[in-house]
């Protein structure tokens, strides 16, 4: 009896990720567009000195023409521009990891991170900013040569831990 | 015949201990600890938000500062005045006693923006501080950091001289409990449980990056060499003055961002590690000969009529 009803758990989970595969590999074949894409994302899993922001992603792929390259690499299955990325990410294929988070580590210099990097002294991939410098870097960086708001607080408040960091006086 | 076999023995025993003094400097050199930590601090990337300054301020439970930390009327020039505490009167901050980091602003002519470049302890392979410190106040530890015990601490601020980057500063509002206040990687809170250094954490734009310092060298070559016309082709801190756990990246030749470049490859320490190896040897036999000599001469002093008349029955 309790055997029976593992195997059918067994059977539908293989089934799901099958579907899921399914889905994925159509994926593959197309590349993801702004529409796929919330049209604003809370960026909050940093949040301590500062309030979390709202990023507004609609305004941003207007602003970006459909190249989605500019803040996303190759992951959604446009190929990448910068040369040193193209030797290996040329497949223009979707990933499943889009967002910012799923690659760049909210603790990149943690002792695990440090000691998994030394595993593979042949990977390329030895600099990858962690989350926050990921956010500012892409932000920040292309907030100077547009025009657009570049200091602290004009994107995200400070909050009352981060007013007493700061030593600002009320 | 016996003088003349102890002058001898005496010389060629000096001159034993000097040479074995000579070998032992030079097989002393130290190429810092293989797994020692480091930060690699780009200036391309640093927008002077201050936010490692207020980081380190919190960490290192430092006194309150006279601005808030997101004031950034501190990167205006002053000159000598109400500042100068801060500002060493040249216009530029230095670490402080109140501040084991601050950021400085530069104008570079020919950039439409301003560059910033944070200072703190380079956490020397081997530091000048601690060779000078006669009372071992200062451990370069295997972490990489170089710490300093207060409890031994007397005062002297021979360290204060010695450093090539003139980093360490004293309290003197506490001068007879005599207390060195500099950056110390964060070692007890953080370096020592394989965290990064807090202002590290701090930074939004990676202008500091927290890794083992060979690492580090690898990352720091690769951002030149993907993007040449950035940065300058060299690595401050690499070599300088032996080699420091802290290094930089500018995409302009360093002495336009406050960096002293004539600093020798070699760790300062090599500049006095003969002499210092020859100080044993001066102190143990040193005495012994000259007083060996001294006793000679007076005892030739008192035979001295009596030789007259030898050579006088000789002739």
């Amino acid at each position: 009896m309790k055997r029976k009803k593992l195997k059918t758990l067994w059977l539908g989970a293989t089934g799901c990720i099958a579907f899921l595969a399914g889905v994925q590999s159509v994926s593959v074949f197309s590349a993801m567009t702004a529409a796929d894409a919330p049209d604003t994302v809370k960026l909050d899993s940093l949040q301590q000195y500062y309030e979390p922001v709202e990023f507004n992603h609609q305004t941003h792929t207007d602003m970006s023409a459909g190249d989605c390259t500019i803040c996303h690499h190759h992951t959604t299955g446009q190929p990448p521009t910068n040369k040193f990325c193209l030797h290996c990410h040329n497949g223009q294929k979707t990933v499943s990891t889009v967002s910012c988070r799923d690659c760049h580590s909210a603790k990149p210099f943690d002792a695990s991170v440090i000691q998994e990097q030394q595993k593979d002294l042949t990977r390329y991939h030895i600099d990858k900013p962690g989350l926050k410098v990921a956010y500012h870097i892409t932000c920040v960086g292309c907030h100077q040569t547009t025009g657009g708001p570049t200091g602290c607080q004009d994107c995200h408040k400070m909050t009352e831990a981060g007013k007493k960091l700061f030593d600002v006086k009320k | 015949m016996e003088r003349r076999n102890f002058l001898k023995g005496a010389l060629s025993a000096g001159v034993a201990a000097s040479v074995g003094a000579a070998q032992t400097a030079k097989a002393a050199t130290f190429e810092g600890y293989p797994d020692s930590m480091g930060v690699l601090v780009d200036l391309t990337r640093c927008v002077g938000c201050r936010s490692c300054e207020a980081a380190c301020n919190k960490e290192q439970g430092l006194p309150p500062p006279e601005k808030p930390f997101n004031d950034m009327s501190v990167f205006e020039k002053h000159g000598h005045g109400e500042e100068e505490e801060i500002h060493g009167g040249g216009g530029v901050r230095r670490p402080n006693e109140k501040a084991y980091t601050v950021v400085n602003k530069y104008e570079i002519p020919g950039i439409d923006h301003p560059l910033f470049r944070k200072m703190q302890c380079n956490h020397c392979n081997e530091p000048a501080c601690l060779t000078s410190c006669f009372v071992n106040a200062y451990t370069k530890t295997p972490e990489g950091a170089v710490i300093y015990n207060p409890d031994v601490c007397v005062g002297c601020r021979t360290c204060m001289v010695a450093c090539p980057f003139y980093v360490p500063a004293f309290k003197y509002s506490s001068a007879f409990k005599p207390r060195i206040m500099k950056c110390i990687f964060c070692y007890d809170t953080r370096l020592k449980f394989g965290k990064p250094p807090a202002c590290v954490e701090a930074c939004p734009m990676g202008a500091l990056t927290f890794g083992k310092r060979k690492d580090l060298l690898e990352i720091g070559r690769r951002r030149i060499n993907e993007n040449p016309e950035k940065y300058i082709n060299h690595i401050y801190g690499e070599h300088e003055a032996g080699g420091t756990a802290w290094m930089y990246l500018s995409p302009v030749p360093f002495e336009q961002v406050g960096f002293d470049t004539h600093l020798p490859k070699e760790p300062i320490l090599n500049y006095v590690k003969e002499f210092l190896g020859v100080v044993p040897m001066v102190l143990t036999i040193w005495p012994a000969l000259f007083a060996g000599f001294h006793l000679l001469a007076t005892r030739k002093d008192g035979n001295h009529s009596q030789e007259e008349g030898n050579e006088e029955e000789k002739s």
